[in-house]
């Protein structure tokens, strides 16, 4: 797995992982620009030619969207009603904020206070937010489920498939 | 002992403000010392103020009559700290652990210290602890340490036949029952990360770290913060002190402005300021430049690349 920060980075090293899908299967998943109007469109400006072995996935607006598909664990895990959870999170505009505001109406302190950035942070999230998400990721969170409400996803886990199969 | 930026009076001068509980009011510590003729140091001020009210001023009138008292605080002195004994208390309970790894491998290099912020006695600790606890915490360290480690199976404390204390960690192997080994022979960065494990769960008063990533993997670094987060949840929560040279260690999106501190080193001294009194940091950091990137380029040196030179 190979992990790279922020979209500019990974854009400029796509032809590099192309280069590499010659040998091994690769998947690379990536954000839609906020302004980008479509995933299809962005994958085939970025990689008009992709070698054999790659597969160019776009999380459409972002990973934190997947996560909310699943909305009976983010509901319970968040401690708000499973209602007030997103139920087409593909369609948001910013599934970060959406996520971060659904933890201020939490019943669990430490959510609310791990989730939600201090007013003089500066940042998008709270202190524990990493924590938190791995957390939740590693332990209530159901792909499969989460694939039911979310395309990308499904389209995603679909890509995965066929390159383990092939 | 002295300031080398002040111009005229090189006294060094510590001023602390402790909030303990928080609807209650501040307590506020102030020591200003500098060393005599013969190199000694003596309190030229000594102050302690309860929100408004004044515990202690020194000197006072008995100081003025005796100055030999001054080569004292009344801080470290059970019958003198009575009106401010939780502030004696709280410092009492700051941690620092700084471990070198080849003080764990070789105690012998510190002898006789205990509570040694470098991991003489690291050993010791873990042994002295109540049984239970060990087993329970050295259990969760060594599946934390499973992720940088994969290999480790199992960690526990043994006494050898002299009573030192050892560290034992069984490595998954190609031998059916593993190949177990003593700190001896664990590395640099094991040892300091399992120092780091321990120390976050040892304790509740501030716990302050130096460079906790050396010796460690970037991947095991970008973690680090989270770890802290994780500990610090609910009441248990500590205040943890870390300085660090690390892009890594800052690259977790939750670390606030308000919680970096920038040392810039100057002619007249090292200025510390707050990350979010920068406005560039700030809108740097809205356009999307990590904050490792932005603190990284606002402390790095003026002119790194003529050590590339230095052999010529």
């Amino acid at each position: 797995m190979y992990v790279t920060g922020g979209k500019q980075r990974l854009d400029k090293r796509l032809s590099g992982y192309d280069n590499a899908a010659k040998f091994w299967p690769w998947c690379v998943v990536r954000d839609l620009d906020g302004n980008a109007p479509c995933a299809a469109e962005l994958v085939s400006r970025l990689l008009p030619h992709p070698a054999e072995h790659m597969r160019l996935r776009i999380a459409v607006r972002s990973c934190e969207a997947w996560m909310m598909a699943d909305r009976e664990r983010s509901g319970r895990f968040l401690s708000i009603a499973r209602s007030v959870v997103p139920s087409s999170p593909d369609d948001l505009d910013d599934a970060k904020e959406t996520l971060v505001n659904l933890a201020r109406r939490s019943r669990r302190r430490d959510v609310r206070e791990g989730l939600v950035p201090g007013e003089r942070s500066g940042r998008r999230v709270g202190p524990d937010y990493t924590s938190l998400m791995i957390e939740y990721i590693h332990k209530r969170w159901r792909p499969d489920v989460a694939a039911s409400s979310s395309d990308s996803l499904r389209r995603c886990m679909e890509s995965l498939k066929s390159l383990a199969e092939n | 002992m002295r300031s080398l930026a002040a111009r005229h009076r090189p006294d060094i001068v510590v001023r602390v403000r402790i909030s303990i509980e928080e609807d209650e009011p501040e307590w506020a510590y102030e020591l200003r010392f500098a060393q005599n003729r013969q190199g000694r140091p003596f309190i030229k001020k000594e102050k302690v103020t309860y929100g408004d009210e004044v515990k202690l001023d020194r000197p006072d009138v008995d100081d003025k009559k005796d100055p030999i008292r001054l080569t004292q605080t009344y801080l470290e002195q059970v019958n003198a700290n009575r009106e401010f004994r939780e502030v004696a208390d709280f410092f009492g309970r700051v941690r620092y652990l700084h471990i070198v790894p080849q003080l764990i491998r070789e105690p012998e290099r510190s002898v006789g210290r205990t509570d040694d912020p470098f991991g003489g006695d690291f050993l010791e600790q873990i042994a002295g602890t109540v049984e239970r606890t060990q087993k329970a915490r050295l259990k969760r360290i060594r599946e934390a340490l499973e992720v940088a480690v994969p290999q480790l199976k199992e960690l526990e404390l043994t006494r050898d036949d002299n009573g030192t204390p050892h560290l034992r960690g069984k490595y998954e192997h190609w031998r059916p029952h593993g190949a177990w080994q003593n700190e001896e022979h664990f590395s640099d960065g094991t040892l300091r990360l399992l120092g780091l494990l321990w120390a976050v769960r040892e304790g509740a008063g501030p716990l302050l770290l130096k460079e906790p990533e050396l010796s460690l993997h970037p991947e095991v670094i970008r973690y680090i913060p989270a770890m802290f987060s994780s500990i610090q949840r609910g009441a248990r929560g500590r205040q943890i002190l870390v300085s660090t040279h690390s892009e890594d260690l800052l690259q977790d999106k939750g670390i606030g402005l308000d919680e970096v501190l920038v040392l810039e080193p100057g002619k007249e001294g090292t200025v510390v300021s707050p990350a979010d009194s920068f406005k560039d940091i700030k809108a740097l950091l809205e356009g999307g430049i990590p904050l490792s990137e932005v603190v990284s380029n606002k402390t790095k040196p003026a002119n790194a690349q003529q050590l590339a030179i230095f052999g010529k």
